[in-house]
């Protein structure tokens, strides 16, 4: 506990430090505001639009949180596809890898053409690029049981659902949660990605991607630092969402689990 | 339903196993009885394990028949448990859920598989531990677990690749006593594979010592050593003998 303190206070020195390097060499340079905000201008701007931001902000978690939660179960359903047989993995993998080498903002334009504006296709977007990591790990994990544990489980005479049921999925948990980790963080790279297509998602406010066009535009530059600061601070706050129930299911037997508590 | 208690409980004849051009195992002929306690050992390659799995069913021979209880293995799977050479547990299971498992793919009801549960718990000194997950747990004690599991079905056939293997000496000459202990209550017949000569010679009522390249029987050797057998067993002349009679017959099959 003490070492984490130790680890915490280090980490918000050097933020400090470097928050105060950035406020002084801006005076000392007196960089238009327009170039580059002062950190104190960028928290003038998080109090005086925070209604606004947190709008956004809400809109894009809405998405990335949809995206992230329909690649799990979707990506889930898939990789026991995958699980049935090398056959299939054969013919259907390089499709996965396809799914992760196009790049998304290429891919973001059609999705919007297709399907149309809105908070759908943004979702949308949000949920091709958190499937394959999802799909990759997942096979991994249910075909990677040792064969001893099948061999146990047939001189029982298990039934095809009881090794689905009572080995490969509960065996294939923690890789599940490595590609839930990976895709919670680019959830909100693809929401944010999709929005800067598809405009304000809502009549009204738009979320993190739309604003930051919005604010670019309108050269509010202190504003975009703020808004960049919220996209961070939500990909954090899903990344550590997702460590959390990786810890609250696995820490009473998975190692990787356990080495956040025990060390 | 049940053999004749005349007939051997487990009877090979003429058994043969290829894989691809290579033969692991060739003519294998041998009958065990109910209530046997039967080792193989002999070196690497000479197809104990594979012996084990042909006797469970989870390969099936090239030549030759075998049978279990007058059956065939896959279908006397309810009586036969096998034991693994590393414990096997599922880490996410506590100790209870992991010796229960086989009552639960069988489909025992809750209230029977946690008596029979708890009772295999304490028979094997784990009832301290009962709630505890497999990482938590020594080598010695997960081979326990992994003991209690295979006795939870109350098989009449137990088969054993390996089970003391990675374990030091003087938790696997415990465990051995604790073994021997369980089988005088209980009396299945017992198939086990193993590298020491000492501990083949304490736990067996018969030694199969088997040759390599193809796997075959070399000689049988009875032990007539008196039950109960305990520490002073290990250190009684006859038992000597007998290692040095089945090292002997070892090393006559490494030079041949």
């Amino acid at each position: 506990m003490k070492k984490y303190a130790v680890t915490l206070l280090n980490a918000l020195g050097v933020f400090a430090t470097l928050l105060l390097l950035w406020e002084g060499l801006d005076l000392a340079l007196h960089l238009p505001s327009y170039i580059l905000p002062t950190p104190l201008a960028v928290a003038k701007a998080v109090v005086a639009r925070f209604p606004s931001l947190v709008a956004s902000l809400a809109i894009t978690s809405e998405e990335a949180a949809g995206g992230l939660a329909a690649s799990i179960v979707v990506g889930l359903l898939i990789a026991l596809v995958f699980a049935q047989s090398r056959w299939i993995r054969r013919m259907l993998y390089p499709y996965t890898i396809l799914l992760q080498t196009v790049p998304i903002v290429a891919v973001a334009p059609l999705i919007l053409m297709w399907v149309g504006p809105g908070l759908l296709s943004v979702t949308l977007v949000a949920f091709i690029i958190c499937l394959a990591p999802i799909i990759a790990n997942t096979t991994q994990g249910l075909i990677s049981v040792e064969p001893n544990l099948i061999h146990l489980f047939l001189m029982h005479n298990a039934s095809r659902v009881q090794l689905l049921t009572r080995l490969r999925l509960p065996h294939a948990v923690p890789s599940l949660f490595v590609g839930i980790r990976i895709a919670a963080g680019i959830s909100v790279i693809g929401a944010i990605t999709g929005e800067l297509f598809a405009g304000s998602s809502r009549v009204g406010e738009g979320g993190l991607g739309y604003s930051i066009l919005y604010a670019s535009a309108q050269l509010q530059t202190d504003y975009l630092f703020a808004l960049v600061l919220a996209a961070t601070v939500l990909g954090f706050a899903f990344f550590f969402l997702v460590m959390f129930l990786e810890w609250y299911f696995l820490h009473n037997w998975h190692e990787s689990a356990r080495t956040m508590t025990d060390e | 339903m049940m053999a004749e208690s005349t007939a051997p409980q487990v009877a090979l004849s003429g058994v043969s196993k290829r894989y691809g051009n290579t033969t692991v195992l060739q003519q294998i002929d041998l009958s065990i009885a109910q209530g046997e306690f039967v080792s193989l050992i002999g070196p690497s390659g000479c197809g104990k394990s594979t012996l084990l799995k042909l006797i469970s069913g989870l390969t099936n021979p090239s030549a030759g028949s075998i049978l279990v209880d007058g059956v065939a293995p896959i279908d006397a799977r309810k009586s036969i448990s096998y034991i693994f050479q590393d414990a096997t547990l599922l880490p996410w299971r506590t100790v209870s859920r992991n010796v229960g498992l086989g009552l639960e793919l069988e489909h025992v009801n809750r209230e029977a598989r946690k008596q029979k549960v708890q009772s295999l718990i304490e028979l094997v000194g784990l009832t301290h531990v009962a709630g505890s997950y497999p990482r938590q747990l020594s080598g010695g004690m997960k081979m326990r677990v992994s003991v209690a599991r295979a006795l939870a079905t109350t098989p009449r056939l137990l088969l054993m690749d390996e089970p003391f293997g990675a374990l030091d000496e003087m938790t696997r000459d415990r465990l051995n006593e604790e073994l021997l202990r369980l089988r005088a209550e209980q009396n299945w017949t017992a198939v086990f594979v193993t590298h020491s000569v000492a501990e083949a010679v304490f736990l067996s009522t018969r030694i199969v010592v088997l040759a390599p390249t193809p796997g075959r029987i070399a000689q049988q050797i009875a032990i007539d050593l008196p039950f109960p057998r305990t520490r002073v067993t290990r250190e009684s002349p006859q038992f000597e003998s007998y290692v040095t009679e089945v090292s002997r017959a070892l090393r006559g099959v490494h030079s041949a």
